[in-house]
């Protein structure tokens, strides 16, 4: 798909944060984290590290063990563990979560994943099939 | 009588005295800290409310924290915005693409 639609200059594909705290109380700190990271050009490596240990289970709640999960995965990717420490205790991330999440309500997200695709919303994880059909639709219509 | 006086005159002197002295303290003190409303960063943006106005920009760079616990906020933000967009840092692929393909995630 990446190699298809994204290298190829078809799709571009942006990342927005939407915490939803009432299910995953410890998705504001992991944006925090995951933003601070994309100033060290590592947000996909983190934001894909911080995926596969939630899932996992190694962070839950959003405090100091769930912090100190996401440093260690700082170290593993060899960014600059106090620059991205200052980063994130200076929440000068927390403009654009705000913004993130006034951006979903404006579209009528309310729920993760989704996805706004040229402006149509769509719901929840899809499959290979789902995207590569949608794309090739939005294509021929242009 | 005149030591009357005296001891009348002095004991209005030391009263005086002890009011600017205690003027000068309350002046002089150290001032109580302001209390103002610290964010905090692992507060979580409601996704069915407006989410606040910042009011606070960032300022002077913060000293590199070296502890592994969860960050106490500042009242300030004290660290330089990063140098590029942060939503680019956020994408892949052209800013010209004909579909963009925008994901609202929680990390779980």
């Amino acid at each position: 798909m990446i190699q298809q639609y994204v290298d190829t200059g078809l799709v571009r594909f942006v990342h927005r944060d939407l915490p939803i705290t009432e299910i995953h109380p410890g998705a504001v700190l992991a944006a925090h984290v995951a933003n601070c990271a994309a100033e060290q050009g590592a947000f996909f490596p983190m934001q894909q590290r911080i995926f596969a240990t939630g899932s996992a289970g190694a962070w839950v709640g959003g405090g100091d063990a769930d912090y100190a999960v996401h440093l260690d995965q700082a170290r593993q990717l060899g960014l600059d563990e106090p620059a991205l420490q200052a980063c994130v205790a200076s929440n000068r991330h927390a403009e654009t979560i705000a913004a993130d999440v006034q951006l979903a309500i404006d579209s009528g997200v309310r729920s993760t994943p989704s996805f706004l695709v040229n402006g149509r919303l769509v719901i929840g994880a899809q499959p290979v099939e789902f995207w590569q059909s949608l794309f090739e639709q939005l294509l021929a219509e242009e | 009588m005149s030591n009357d006086r005296r001891r009348i005159r002095r004991g209005w002197l030391l009263t005086v005295a002890g009011w600017l002295y205690a003027l000068v303290l309350v002046a002089c003190g150290p001032e109580a800290p302001p209390r103002a409303a610290v964010p905090d960063p692992t507060a979580v943006p409601d996704p069915t409310a407006v989410p606040p106005r910042p009011t606070q920009r960032p300022s002077t760079p913060a000293p590199a924290a070296t502890s592994t616990v969860a960050p106490t906020p500042q009242a300030e933000a004290t660290a330089p915005l990063p140098p590029a967009s942060i939503v680019e840092l956020r994408s892949i692929g052209s800013a010209r693409a004909r579909i963009e393909v925008i994901e609202f995630s929680d990390y779980q």
